[in-house]
Formats: structure tokens, C-alpha cells, sequence
């Protein structure tokens, strides 16, 4: 198991890296955040948030397995948006209404290095999107009023 | 690879599509034609159907005996890969294929063996269910574990639904397992015999709800044998089903009812359903058919017949 990273640190406002070789040392990281997501009952898990600045995630969206993306490229964005509540594991206690694409399609690599194209709609639609943003060095947050954010910091900030 | 693949119900189509995707299905395997409607026609199974259309060749043995045994061998099948088929494969049958033959089985092997494990998740109110892809065995759902996936139940899915994504998520699997099929064949695992447990076929008398149980129980319990064997209680001595029910969650409400009896219908509410009180809550009842007329929702259902203070059960 990975030990979480919390908002303030720096990885995870980092653009993240490609993943060059899909190697042991890989499927052994893609393990441990199965373990980190499942034991926080989280539904993804992006890289920079166990401190690894690579672009890989992975999901676990009700109704649905655990799913591996590694160098992810969206394809296409559905215009059709919807509004529901996030929450974040590297921003705890913290809630907030997103507006994000019904629909995405996406290209990746699997733990096995094989190239898949993936249509997703629902919760995994926004999941996807959620973790992608990580990858960018995004948080969910960042989509909020900026009053609610300011509040959002100060509360953070006294919680460490 | 040369594969037979064995089905009969909407819930292998998929995989039947991911099959031809990856491998060459050199016949499919599936129940003789069935009677069903009125007129009790012989009807062909999902299975049958899809081969059909895609020129598969179609095997439809009343008795996997040597006859058939002589038919499958001709084929120089390197695989039979079963989902949903119907019917039990012994050893002599298994040994005309090279590899042997893999089944999908839509539970957290050991846990589920037998008919009925996506209506045993559902009504057992599991935080996880899966797929698993295991080696066939001789005894029933005991074979080495190839691949195993866990999928998170969100508690409002039934067993139609869940059935139609485990169709889906199945296929993805049966690709990867073809893909991998050496890695995966080496790396199968034993599964823990004393983990295992056992679901049984449904019956139709299984359905009768006890409103003594907890809300959530019952839920779970109308959600796990929709569409099928379909839920019930009596009003009137008449046979009564229920098609749908929403748990309540209104503390007000909740507590304005906590004195009543279990099975009783307290109101007919426009949003939440027909309110009926259970052993610790309230359930909405949203859809449901009086025997042998049509399935209504809550609305229409009250124009007609007002359950209004009438006991269930």
C-alpha cells in the first residue's frame, strides 16, 4: 500500500511524465494504489497522488472493475455536461458540485502494455476525467467558486 | 486457436462476440430450441440467434454422449469456453479439447458456486461482486482461478442490470484471458475450498417478501429477483407483486409511523410511493401488479385499487 499525498504538496500540482517502459516496477506501483484506492474506499487514483509524477490512473467505479490507464490521451468529450458532487482522497472532507462531459472516449495502455480505446459514460465518465485532470497537475477545486476555495484553504491549512 | 464456445442467455453474447474477436469459434454449443409465449412456439436461444447471423455452425445435444463427443472431435477444438450453457461437462467430454475448457462465472470465486450468484450478491447486499474465469473442473465451479475481477455494487442495481454490465465486463475479460491464455493458464490459482459457498436455482415461492425484515433487506430482496422469480405478498388473499420499491429515507416520516405494524400501508404519497411500514423503517412501493392484470406504477396502480390501510403479507 501507498501512503496518500495531500493537497500542498507539490507532486500534485506537477505535470506528470510519461510512463516509458511498462515494466515489474509499474505493475508493482499499479498494485499498491489498488490497495491505497480500495482501503480508502476510493473510486480512482491517480499517480501524483501516491507521489509518483507519471501519467497513470486507475478506477474503480460502482458498477464496474478496476480499471488501469496508463499514458492516457481523451480522444473526445461529449458537449452534453453534468453537475455532481466530488470528493478527492488527497483533499479530504472537502466536497464540491463539478460540471464535466457526459460522455469521454479514451485511448491508453493496460498493466499488460496493450493499447485500448474506452467509451464511458456515467460515474466512470467523470471518474476518467477526474484522475486525468491529476495528471495534469489539476484538482477538482480548482472548478469551485472562489470563495468556496478560499474557504476550502484555510480549512486545509488548519487541519495540518 | 480453435474454440467451441457454450451458451444459451443474453448474458453470453457478448462474450460470444469478444470469442470470435480473438479466436476462431469453430461451432457454438446451446440449449435446444425451447417453447415460450402463449402459443408455447420452440423459440431459439440468444446464443443460436447470434451464431446464426454470424454463420457459426450450431450444436444443440439433448445428451453430451459420444455421438456428439464424435461430432466436437472432428472439429479439432482446442478450447471450449462455457458461459451460462446449461448443461454439466465431464471429463471424456473436456478431454476432446487440447487445453481443456474455461468457464465464466459471474461471482468472487469460491464464494457463489452454483446457479445463481448475481441474485445472491444482490439479495446479500455484498459491497463487491465479480467475474471469475476458471479452468473447468469436474465438480461444479471449482476450477483454477485464470482471472478474477471484483465489481463495486452501488445497492440500487438489479439483477437485470447488473446482469446486462456483467455481460459486458465478461467479454472484456474473455478477451484478455484469450490474449494471455499461456501466461494466465501457468499463473491459475487454486481456489480455497473452505471459503466456498453455494447459491441455489431460484424458485418462484422464493419471491413472497417478509415484511417483518429490515427496509434494506427487502429492497435488496426485490432488487435481486427482478425480473425473475419476481417478488410478492398478499392483499386481500390476492397474489400482489412488487416490481420496485425505493427505501425511504425520511426521519420525520419514519418516526411519525415507528408504532405500526410491519406489512401495513400507511399512504399513498405522490413522490415516495406507496408507503408500507417494514420491521425497522418505511419502503416506497413503485411498481407493482396485481395477479394476472398489468404491471402499473404506484400512480396509476392507486386510481384503481386504494391499498390505503390494508396489511401486505
Amino acid at each position: 500500500m501507498r501512503s496518500i499525498t495531500y493537497y500542498g504538496e507539490p507532486v500534485l500540482r506537477e505535470i506528470a511524465t510519461k510512463v516509458e517502459d511498462i515494466n515489474e516496477e509499474i505493475v508493482a506501483l499499479i498494485e499498491e494504489m489498488a490497495v491505497s484506492m480500495e482501503e480508502n474506499n476510493g473510486i480512482g487514483l491517480a499517480a501524483p497522488q501516491v507521489g509518483v509524477s507519471k501519467t497513470l490512473f486507475i478506477t474503480h467505479a460502482p458498477n464496474d472493475k478496476l480499471r488501469v490507464f496508463i499514458n492516457p490521451e481523451i480522444l473526445s468529450t461529449s458537449p452534453e455536461t453534468c453537475l455532481y458532487e466530488e470528493g478527492c482522497l488527497s483533499v479530504p472532507g472537502v466536497y464540491g458540485k463539478v460540471k464535466r462531459s457526459e460522455k469521454i472516449s479514451i485511448q491508453a495502455y493496460d498493466q499488460r502494455g496493450k493499447v485500448f480505446k474506452l467509451d464511458a459514460d456515467g460515474m466512470l465518465a467523470r471518474v476518467i476525467q477526474h484522475e486525468y485532470d491529476h495528471l495534469k497537475g489539476k484538482l477538482f477545486i480548482d472548478y469551485l467558486p472562489e470563495k468556496k476555495v478560499a474557504k476550502i484553504i484555510k480549512k486545509l491549512q488548519n487541519q495540518k | 486457436m480453435n474454440v467451441i464456445f457454450a451458451g444459451t442467455p443474453d448474458i453470453a453474447v457478448p462474450s460470444l462476440e469478444a470469442a470470435m474477436s480473438c479466436a476462431n469459434v469453430c461451432a457454438v454449443l446451446t440449449n435446444p430450441d425451447s417453447p415460450a409465449g402463449r402459443g408455447k412456439r420452440l423459440v431459439a436461444s440468444p446464443i443460436k440467434t447470434k451464431a446464426l447471423e454470424r454463420g457459426i455452425p450450431v450444436l444443440q445435444p439433448e445428451k453430451l454422449d459420444q455421438e456428439f463427443r464424435n461430432q466436437v472431435l472432428e472439429l479439432k477444438p482446442d478450447l471450449l469456453i462455457s458461459f451460462a450453457y446449461g448443461k454439466i461437462f465431464g471429463p471424456k467430454t473436456l478431454s476432446c479439447f487440447s487445453f481443456g475448457g474455461i468457464n465464466i462465472h459471474p461471482s468472487l470465486l469460491p464464494k457463489y458456486r452454483g446457479p445463481a450468484p448475481i441474485n445472491a450478491a444482490i439479495l446479500n447486499m455484498d459491497e463487491y461482486t465479480g467475474i471469475s474465469i476458471q479452468k473447468l473442473a469436474e465438480e461444479m465451479d471449482s476450477g483454477d482461478i485464470l482471472l478474477q475481477n471484483r465489481i463495486r455494487l452501488n445497492h440500487d442495481e438489479t439483477t437485470e442490470v447488473l446482469s446486462r454490465i456483467v455481460s459486458f465486463i465478461s467479454a472484456e475479460m474473455l478477451v484478455e484471458v484469450l490474449e494471455n491464455f499461456q501466461v494466465l493458464s501457468v499463473k491459475a490459482y487454486e481456489q480455497k475450498e473452505e471459503d466456498a459457498s453455494y447459491c441455489h436455482i431460484l424458485k418462484k415461492e422464493d419471491g413472497l417478501i417478509d415484511w417483518n425484515l429490515s427496509s434494506k433487506e427487502i429492497s435488496a430482496k426485490i432488487r435481486a429477483y427482478f425480473p425473475w422469480p419476481g417478488s410478492f405478498t398478499f392483499v386481500d388473499s390476492q397474489r400482489l407483486n412488487i416490481l420496485a420499491a425505493d427505501l425511504i429515507d425520511d426521519s420525520q416520516l419514519n418516526e411519525k409511523y415507528s408504532s405500526e405494524e410491519a406489512g401495513k400501508v400507511l399512504e399513498i404519497n405522490k413522490s415516495l410511493g406507496i408507503i408500507v411500514k417494514t420491521g425497522d423503517s418505511l419502503l416506497g412501493i413503485k411498481q407493482l401488479q396485481l395477479h394476472s392484470k398489468k404491471v402499473l406504477d404506484f400512480r396509476s396502480f392507486s386510481n384503481g385499487f386504494c391499498l390505503k390501510d390494508k396489511k401486505l403479507g
